[in-house]
């Protein structure tokens, strides 16, 4: 259980405290799920059958994207602003 | 006429003076902690909005300081489909929906409105409270695997979770896509069945809703006892519940059976097997559904040089313990080489246990099991491990698993503390779960 | 031995985004074309897959000779990172929905769909949703490129096919990878098919000078060369996994039945040489629209050579202009046909003939203009008087030896007597007079 790989890959900075207890609360969740084995297991399918749900090509625009962009946190002209790169 | 039934027919003077009442019970049980947002002006029957379900131009927190200060640009469909009621304002919940107490709402516990040293349930904690103490007359709630059941439980008033596919998810916050339902809670069996009738139907912007029959649920309730028959589970009697608890339950099905409905009994060894299945897919479904927090479109915003830096410090410094232990579970479970040991495992015993369910199904029309397997318990004995809460689900996840609907009614005390009975059906069956629920609630 | 792939990403021609119905179209205001779908607010979720983009996609597998998978569940999927141009962190992508093709020689692996995220400008650190949600189409190749005119052919004849069809917008996107027999190396952000030249071309040479390491590099189309990208974490976990808010798709036969394809675009071109005789480079100019390839057939009959003439350089010229297709010009094939009869019969001018064509894409009927205007040959005389003396230095530039100048008169004539005479004519007479 590499916590820091986990941390990194979904983005959550974590205080030493915080791995620390985490690690050890993940490892007790995944002792306590492996009973899911005795289940024994078979090949069962993913769990709906619903397929083909299309839509026709038309354009309904939405009403009010200003109340969107209020709501960034920092933008510019309409833009969300991020750090420059390259 | 029960309740809701009342308000609905309340003639303008006598609501005017009822909905001043629940402003005023607001106002009186703030310590609480049920609602985030008070909407004023509420000038028809009212109805409580759980915060992670979306309202045009009023706040949506999702009880997350995440999205502390977010404005909801949208109205779920389902809040669209309310015709003649009041939004009287939003509650709170344990944040996105991570728990079954209301202790997991970033702003502040949520107390049981019988005993406000207890949980109230969860994670729609504060429609739970809100209904209890007639601060409004409905609410709108959602359940994945049982949080909208739980506070009907543990606070004493009746919820029902709908089949998946009945009711949009559009404008719900998403906990576990494939199990999330937005449901109505209410004071009895007639209130709840009449927000369903409004809220029901296909919609185009929820990939997963089925093409359903109108049915005014509320005008169908009446049913001959005789022509039911309940299906009751082994395992409500099991060690992992509480005495009494099984006690109240085994006696309301003891009333059923007088009034004329037949009993069947069955077993699902699987049961427990469940809440672990359960867990490690939602919790993969939960950490994709949160990628999306991070600061850039909405909440408050951490700064840096960079923005991996940016986003980590604003999920690390506004995410809950919770919220962060399911992620982080969730991010581990569907990782490349963990895939197939953890998440496959756990879709696949979904798939066996939905089967194992819907062959106990057919041995009746409704399958009875208390709500909760034990009574509230003290916020301060929250532990510090998650197992001890993740075991409450016992029942919980008969309906969220083979899809199908779900009611909790009220059905005893123990000292202050209600318990609730569960009445399970197949999917879209509904009716016959408000059918049972509204002929119980006429046996008291 | 070298090996050059790619991985072309096109725009299917839709209205409305891939999850969403907001308008695909780039707004010159940022954050306009947007709605909760597709900007991640919190309770969105995707509406059903665009029926178009998913034609399309079926469409253009036939076009490449692909495998459709038919009869068994294509799950569009989420792959995770994390990028400000992705609202909700994660892009939904298909599993292929086509596999095992070949187009020109080249072996085609899969092709999917997926939706695009939006315009993230890194120099300034801006990001606008217009663009995120539309609809992509993705296809992947075998390396089987040797060298880089290889994937520069592959990539104009892609085109040529696309464009033919009418199925899609402006606009590819392409990756490619490329190995000069050691590690594959990742070249990323090529946006035009010169660039993907210049890029595969400096590429190869660099691999040649200091090796190759498993690695992504990113064009810089100002300086020609490859850069290596920050290497920020070993391999990508993009955690596929299927999306539960969108079924996933089953093709059927049915479906793939109904999309019906044109004639083969090379076969065809290979076809029109051969029974009309036109040169290989009209039968491209002619070829490049679908509709406009049926006219031409229609009207050929004519006067095959000059039909294929008039429609290359007089319609497709003012079509240009407009920034029109054909199909968008709803034009009237009858009226054309008269049109074209007037001036291979010679009652009009050619150059008449664009005036008349101008003035009926303007709205007006062609009748009135193909009336053949008979000028005699005193009021051309007249004509040419006149103009001869309104330009007295013009006249004397052209004695002088300036013999350019003889255009200018001609035109002079021409606009006087409305171009009911033609040029050769005009020509022949006003030397005669001038001497």
């Amino acid at each position: 259980m590499e916590i820091d790989r986990i941390a990194k890959i979904a983005r959550i900075r974590l205080t030493d405290e915080e791995k620390k207890h985490l690690e050890t609360q993940l490892n007790r969740i995944l002792e306590w799920a492996k009973q899911i084995e005795s289940m024994k297991l078979g090949d069962e399918e993913y769990f709906t059958d619903k397929t083909n749900v299309f839509r026709d090509d038309k354009i309904e625009q939405f009403s009010d994207s200003e109340s969107i962009v209020k709501n960034f946190p920092k933008a510019s002209k309409g833009k969300v602003i991020v750090p420059r790169s390259l | 006429m029960m309740q809701s039934e009342k308000v609905l027919k309340m003639e303008a003077k006598e609501l005017k003076e009822h909905i001043a009442r629940q402003y005023d019970s607001i106002e009186k049980h703030r310590k609480f902690n049920a609602f985030i947002t008070v909407n004023k002006g509420a000038d028809r029957p009212t109805i409580a909005i759980k915060d992670n379900i979306t309202v045009k131009g009023m706040r949506a927190t999702g009880s997350s300081k995440i999205i502390d200060n977010y404005i909801a640009p949208y109205s779920a469909t389902a809040v669209e489909r309310l015709k003649n009621l009041s939004i009287i304002g939003k509650t709170a919940l344990d944040a996105f929906g991570t728990g079954s107490t209301g202790s997991n709402s970033d702003y502040g516990p949520v107390r049981n409105p019988h005993d406000e040293k207890r949980v109230a349930g969860g994670s729609s904690a504060g429609n739970g409270v809100a209904l209890a103490l007639d601060m409004c007359d409905f609410a709108l709630g959602t359940d994945t695997y049982g949080s909208l059941r739980s506070p009907s439980s543990f606070c004493g008033v009746v919820g029902l979770r709908p089949s998946y596919g009945l009711v949009s998810r559009y404008g719900l916050m998403d906990l576990s896509m494939s199990l999330d339902t937005i449901g109505p809670m209410a004071h009895d069996v007639y209130g709840a069945a009449y927000i369903l009738s409004m809220i029901v139907g296909h919609d185009s912007r929820d990939c997963l809703t089925e093409k359903s029959k109108k049915i005014e649920y509320h005008k169908e309730l009446d049913i001959d006892a005789k022509r039911l028959t309940m299906i009751v589970l082994e395992e409500n009697d099991s060690d992992l519940v509480d005495r009494k608890v099984a006690k109240t339950v085994a006696s309301a099905v003891e009333r059923l059976e007088q009034a004329g409905v037949k009993k069947v009994t069955a077993k699902l060894p699987d049961l427990d097997k469940s809440i672990p299945m359960y867990y490690l897919s939602m919790a993969a479904e939960f950490a994709s559904a949160m990628q999306k927090f991070d600061g850039l479109r909405y909440g408050p915003r951490e700064e840096g040089y960079e923005l991996e830096e940016i986003v980590s410090k604003t999920r690390g410094r506004y995410l809950n313990a919770e919220i962060k232990r399911r992620i982080m579970l969730g991010t581990f479970v569907t990782m490349k080489e963990q895939q197939s040991k953890w998440y496959a495992a756990a879709i696949k015993a979904r798939a066996r246990l939905k089967q194992e369910i819907n062959k106990v199904m057919e041995r009746g029309d409704v399958l009875i099991t208390p709500t909760m397997p034990v009574l509230p318990w003290k916020i301060e004995e929250i532990m510090d491990d998650p197992l001890k809460n993740y075991a409450m689900d016992l029942f919980s996840g008969l309906a969220p698993i083979i899809g199908g609907p779900a009611l909790s009614v009220p059905c005893g005390n123990i000292g202050e503390l209600p318990i609730g009975l569960q009445i399970g059906a197949k999917r879209f069956d509904e009716l016959k779960c408000l059918q049972l629920g509204n002929l119980f609630e006429g046996l008291k | 031995m070298t090996m050059i792939g790619l991985e072309v990403h096109m725009y299917p021609k839709t209205e409305s985004k891939m999850f969403c119905t907001c308008k695909a179209e780039l707004s010159d205001e940022p954050n306009r074309n947007i709605c909760p779908i597709c900007t991640g607010q919190p309770g969105s979720k995707p509406m059903g897959l665009n029926r178009k983009a998913f034609d399309i996609a079926l469409a253009m597998s036939k076009a490449l000779n692909c495998k459709i998978v038919v009869g068994k569940k294509v799950f569009i999927q989420r792959k995770h990172y994390f990028y400000p141009d992705l609202p909700n962190n994660y892009q939904r992508t298909s599993e292929p929905l086509a596999i095992e093709g070949m187009f020109q020689g080249v072996r085609i692996r899969e092709l999917h769909i997926e939706e695009d995220p939006g315009q993230y400008e890194l120099k300034r650190g801006e990001v606008d949703y217009n663009r995120c949600g539309f609809p992509l189409i993705e296809i992947v190749t075998e390396p089987d490129m040797k060298v880089p005119d290889d994937a520069y052919k592959f990539l104009n004849s892609l085109k040529e096919v696309i464009d033919y069809l009418g199925i899609g917008r402006e606009g590819f996107k392409v990756d490619t990878n490329v190995s000069t027999g050691g590690e594959r190396v990742e070249v990323k952000n090529v946006n035009s098919i010169e660039n993907v030249k210049r890029a595969l071309e400096h590429e190869i040479e660099r691999q040649k000078k200091e090796g190759a390491k498993r690695e992504t590099r990113h064009f810089d189309a100002l300086f020609g060369i490859t850069v290596s990208l920050r290497e920020k974490e070993t391999v990508a976990d993009y955690r596929y996994m299927p999306d539960p808010d969108v079924p996933p798709i089953i093709v059927t036969k049915q479906m793939v039945d109904g999309i019906r394809l044109p004639e083969d675009l090379f076969e065809l071109r290979k076809r029109l040489v051969k029974s009309y005789k036109i040169t290989e480079e009209t039968a491209t100019v002619l070829t490049s629209d679908q509709d406009l390839v049926k006219l031409y057939e229609r009207l050929a009959k004519i006067e095959p050579k000059f039909v294929a003439d008039w429609l290359k350089k007089d319609l497709k010229g003012e079509l240009n202009y407009r920034n029109k297709s054909l199909a968008e010009a709803k034009i009237d094939e009858k009226e054309i046909e008269k049109l074209l009869n007037a001036i291979n019969d010679k009652k009009i001018t050619r150059l008449k003939g664009k005036d008349v064509l101008r003035s009926y894409l303007d709205g007006k009927g062609i009748g009135k203009g193909i009336k053949p205007e008979k000028v005699s040959k005193q009021n051309l005389d007249k004509a040419i008087d006149s103009i001869i003396s309104k330009n007295k230095e013009v006249v004397e530039k052209y004695k002088s030896g300036k013999i350019t100048v003889l255009n200018f008169l001609i035109g002079e004539v021409n606009r006087k007597i409305d171009k009911a005479v033609d040029v050769e004519t005009i020509k022949k007479e006003l030397m005669k007079k001038i001497g």
